[in-house]
């Protein structure tokens, strides 16, 4: 038996939670959009072509917003190519994956997608391999109501409201090699600054991310997000890290990788502060961590097509994700809540077939990986504020991160509906979590009204077509409150939802 | 009448209080060692001609560690003139304030005061005029048993035992154009990083300071703490800002805004540390060490100096006197840096006697508090344990100098070996008086008021002075109370306040 506790104080709060935390991210890539989101001819599809069947799913996914359309193919997408009628399209050449995109999804189609899901949609625009009268038009066909010959073509291709896009990307993972129309961080600094006046003269009401490093490896790493902010400071929201965790044979060091999200969090919080500082500002940049997620089991060749081959669809990254997958996606999904007052924004990276927690086959069925449950299942609670806490677990050491506490804990209250949710990961793989939680202040005559647990004797076990619902959240056997606090016996090995009303 | 709130629970805790955040500084300028601490045939003078009578205060005071010996005079200090006989010692030019130095107090002497004081010793290392060698030697003979050449100088000088100083600075302001032989970023972070090396290699129980840029207000600032900390970051413990309020506005609210400003210069320079440490992907964070903060001298920069071409032994400079208002505002600026106390672990006053000091002395005659004597003796004298987390409701204003400005500024402080709970608290409105709660969540429901203290006066600008020192003493808190765990008390207009509470 291990042993953790937390305290939270209803007066000791971190930081209102921005529901966007919840975001997804879809990409021109693989099977995510064509076999994933839109499959004309499919059983569920709707007159869009829309998978029905994968939009349940994203609903029950609770996802917030989505990030689209990419990704690295973003360096070299014409949004122009995606809109009106879509027998004209055309084909293009897709230099990120080897692909032909046949641009059967754009825009104003992932639009639709957005609002008929109730979804807030986040724009990326392109950069990379063009010059800013790309954004400069992607945004004032968006966004302008008319009058204007860009914002007319909208409405000559039936969308006579603007779609009023809030959020924009301005370009992705620019700083990588692998990137078509790499840049350098001075480039990038002007372009980003340029890009930001200019899309927020359009529209005043815009909030736009400029791209982090590509990962906390680059070795350019901390110079890159000076140089940026130093030019760019004055004008933008966000700045957008990414994350992939790589496989560890070693499960504790796999898990260690909570911890180093955590640490990049805060350092990109402390370069962002460190220019606030330079420049006697009170202006705080918040970070929107638009890709995050586990990927490492492919070959950088497995990722594209074969040169020359140029297929319109090929499945690529269609990871399959394990129980112990789950846990590291949930308590990912904490350190993020966790620094909530400056994580204003994720996306989980990316949403179908594409290392995704909902996997589809074309004209077949749609299926819940392990990792959609605590994806679900922290949208559907986390709502109103993230508590404070003081922790106290015991500790193991790995490799990536000397004093490891066992317990990742989360705690949120919602004082519009009194209810109170603990999340709970235990990483001690062999021992039951002893776990307490004094929740002072927060009302004594409650009860449980809701737990979950994810955790299996097998933590390489997954689900499939076959057997979609091998994984599933279970219930927590022992749990109970008296009076304010909380007592639990958390699983080896377990990722864990406590809800209490 | 302004209301405001504080909340802490016992639970919530900010950080332990290093009790080096209540030191002060020592500069070889003006009075401050000559007719300060040290005046031969002073009725109270020792033997080694130290006033026992400025020591006393000192010892009110609540000083725990002192810097010594600049300041600017340190980038043309030579630490080897001020050892060995006295009669002995060379006569030097300062040529940071255009005086003769006699070098009568050295680095023994201060040792022997700083025993006599009761305070720890922080020793200034000169990296401008100076370099490498003269360092490694200065801490060898200060901090090495014996055995060495430096070592055994010391012990021939009559101290056998080292003298065992822990932090070390590495220079002083090395980017200012008014220093004697400035750095750029470039050419401080070169000789720092390597001087830092060395002295850990001849005592790996020392802590050294890295200079950031002179003021927040440089140009540079900034680009000079990225370059210097890129360098210097695996071998420093400490990055050292200083900081002058100045009150440019003649507004009082904008002036005691300057706490604020404090605060956020603090944090700004923990963001800049922990970026390099993000750079670096390390998990050792910079502490701060505030070795320099008051309020700007208000002299004519001409009289800071003596006259070219004179050269005296000693020149009374930067004798200011200090103000009710001033008082507060080293109140609040005392509890901006207990507020950042989890890295904030050193702080030095400056100065402590004579020059810009809390504590004046009348050659051969009286030494006497200056008003922001107060808030800083009261300061070290309750400064035990926690400093809690709070959260604050208070209305504000905006100033020029910080944006937002709470007319509340609050500290508490607990200390569970003692059971002794202490709030500080600033009243910054000007015209109103503050009716302020403080919940005091888990820190006990049996205790008592112990003692308070107020420092408010009608007159923002009444002074001490040597014929009237007790003119501006704390005095008590009239309306407050405690029931349970809530304290409620009405704080005076432009006021700073300690409450005390006790089992």
């Amino acid at each position: 038996m291990t042993k953790a506790s937390v305290i939270v104080d209803k007066d000791f709060v971190l930081s209102d939670l921005d529901r966007r935390i919840f975001g997804q991210f879809a990409e021109h890539m693989g099977r995510c959009i064509y076999g994933g989101l839109y499959e004309p001819g499919h059983p569920t599809a709707d007159e869009h072509g829309f998978r029905q069947d994968v939009m349940e799913l994203v609903k029950e996914l609770g996802v917030t917003i989505v990030r689209y359309p990419g990704g690295n193919m973003l360096s070299g997408y014409n949004w122009e190519d995606g809109v009106g009628p879509k027998d004209q399209r055309p084909r293009r050449l897709e230099l990120s994956r080897f692909v032909t995109e046949t641009n059967q999804m754009g825009t104003d189609d992932f639009i639709d997608w957005c609002r008929k899901t109730g979804i807030e949609p986040m724009l990326a625009t392109n950069v990379a391999s063009r010059d800013l009268n790309g954004a400069w038009g992607h945004v004032e066909y968006c966004n302008i109501p008319g009058g204007t010959t860009m914002s007319d073509k909208r409405r000559a291709n039936g969308y006579e409201e603007p779609h009023n896009v809030k959020f924009w990307c301005i370009g992705n993972e620019p700083d990588g090699f692998w990137q078509i129309a790499q840049k350098s961080a001075k480039e990038y600094g002007r372009i980003v600054a340029e890009a930001a006046k200019i899309i927020k003269w359009i529209d005043h009401d815009i909030e736009v991310a400029a791209s982090a490093s590509s990962n906390r490896n680059m070795p350019h790493y901390g110079d890159w997000e000076r140089t940026i902010l130093e030019d760019a400071f004055e004008y933008i929201d966000y700045l957008a890290p990414h994350t992939y965790f790589k496989n560890d044979p070693d499960t504790m060091e796999f898990f260690a990788n909570i911890e180093l999200m955590d640490t990049y969090i805060k350092e990109t919080v402390a370069m962002c502060d460190a220019v606030a500082g330079q420049r006697r500002s009170s202006k705080r940049i918040m970070l929107s961590f638009d890709e995050w997620n586990i990927a490492a089991r492919w070959k950088p060749e497995d990722k594209k097509a074969k040169p020359g081959e140029w297929p319109e669809v090929m499945p690529i990254i269609e990871d399959v994700y394990t129980v112990e997958d789950a846990l590291l996606i949930g308590g990912t999904m904490q350190t993020l809540i966790n620094n909530g007052d400056r994580v204003k924004v994720a996306c989980f990276a990316q949403l179908v077939n594409v290392i995704a927690p909902i996997m589809t086959e074309d004209g077949g069925p749609a299926w819940r990986q392990t990792i959609f449950w605590p994806l679900a299942l922290a949208s559907k609670y986390g709502h109103g504020k993230i508590m404070k806490q003081v922790v106290s677990s015991e500790k193991t050491s790995t490799k990536a991160w000397a004093e490891m506490p066992y317990l990742v804990s989360t705690v949120l209250h919602d004082d519009a509906t009194g209810q109170t949710v603990i999340f709970a990961l235990n990483r001690n793989l062999e021992e039951p979590m002893d776990l307490s939680v004094a929740l002072k202040g927060l009302g004594a005559e409650r009860r449980i009204t809701a737990t979950h647990e994810i955790a299996n004797a097998d933590l390489k076990a997954t689900n499939t077509k076959d057997n979609p619902d091998n994984i599933r959240p279970g219930t927590i056997a022992l749990v109970r409150i008296d009076g304010e606090t909380v007592n639990a016996s958390l699983k080896p090995a377990s990722w864990n939802v406590i809800v209490i009303n | 009448m302004v209301k405001a709130s504080v909340t802490v629970s016992a639970d919530f805790v900010l950080s332990d209080i290093d009790r080096r955040i209540f030191g002060n500084f020592i500069e070889q300028m003006g009075r401050q060692v000559l007719g300060g601490i040290y005046e031969p045939g002073h009725p109270t003078a020792d033997e080694k001609g130290f006033r026992h009578d400025v020591i006393d205060l000192v010892k009110e005071l609540g000083v725990t560690i002192v810097r010594y010996p600049g300041g600017n005079i340190l980038s043309g200090y030579n630490w080897k003139n001020g050892i060995g006989p006295r009669e002995e010692r060379p006569r030097t030019l300062c040529l940071s304030r255009f005086t003769i130095e006699t070098h009568q107090v050295g680095t023994n002497e201060f040792i022997e005061w700083c025993k006599l004081a009761d305070v720890e010793p922080m020793l200034a290392i000169n990296l401008e005029s100076e370099g490498f060698d003269s360092a490694r030697e200065y801490v060898e003979y200060c901090n090495h048993k014996g055995g060495s050449q430096w070592s055994d100088l010391r012990i021939e000088h009559g101290y056998t035992e080292p003298h065992k100083v822990k932090v070390w600075c590495l220079g002083n302001e090395p980017d200012g154009h008014w220093q004697i032989a400035a750095h750029s970023a470039e050419t401080y972070a070169r000789i720092a990083t390597e001087t830092a090396k060395a002295i850990k290699w001849i005592d790996p129980n020392t802590q050294l300071t890295l200079a950031p840029a002179a003021a927040r207000s440089m140009p540079y600032y900034g680009e000079w703490e990225r370059i210097v900390l890129e360098d210097a970051f695996d071998y420093v413990d400490f990055i050292c800002p200083h900081m002058y309020f100045k009150d440019d506005h003649k507004d009082t609210s904008e002036y005691l805004a300057w706490a604020d400003q404090m605060n956020g210069y603090i944090k700004e320079m923990v963001a800049m540390c922990d970026a390099v440490a993000g750079k670096k992907r390390s998990r050792k964070r910079i502490m701060i060490s505030f070795d320099e903060w008051n309020i700007g001298a208000r002299w004519p920069i001409e009289e800071k100096r003596a006259k070219p071409g004179e050269w005296p032994e000693r020149i009374t400079i930067l004798e200011e006197a200090y103000t009710v208002e001033d008082a507060l505002l080293i109140g609040g600026a005392m509890q901006a840096l207990l507020n950042n106390a989890d890295r904030v672990k050193v702080a030095c006053f400056a100065q402590l006697v004579n020059c810009i000091a809390p504590i004046m002395t009348v050659d051969n005659g009286p030494a006497w508090r200056q008003t922001i004597f107060w808030p800083l003796s009261l300061a070290s004298k309750y400064g035990h344990g926690q400093v809690l987390q709070q959260v604050v409701e208070s209305p504000s204003y905006k100033a020029k100098t910080w944006h937002d400005v709470p007319y509340l500024l609050s500290t508490v402080i607990n200390d569970p070996e003692t059971g002794r709970t202490t709030i500080i608290a600033a009243n910054r409105h000007l015209t109103e008086t503050m009716d302020l709660t403080v919940l005091l969540k888990g820190l006990g429901e049996d205790r008592r008021i112990s003692h308070t203290h107020e420092l408010a006066n009608d007159n923002l600008k009444a002074v001490n002075s040597a014929d009237d020192p007790d003119n501006i003493v704390p005095s008590d808190i009239q309306v407050i109370s405690l029931s349970g765990e809530k304290l409620t008390a009405q704080l005076k207009p432009a006021s700073w306040n300690v409450i005390v509470i006790d089992r």
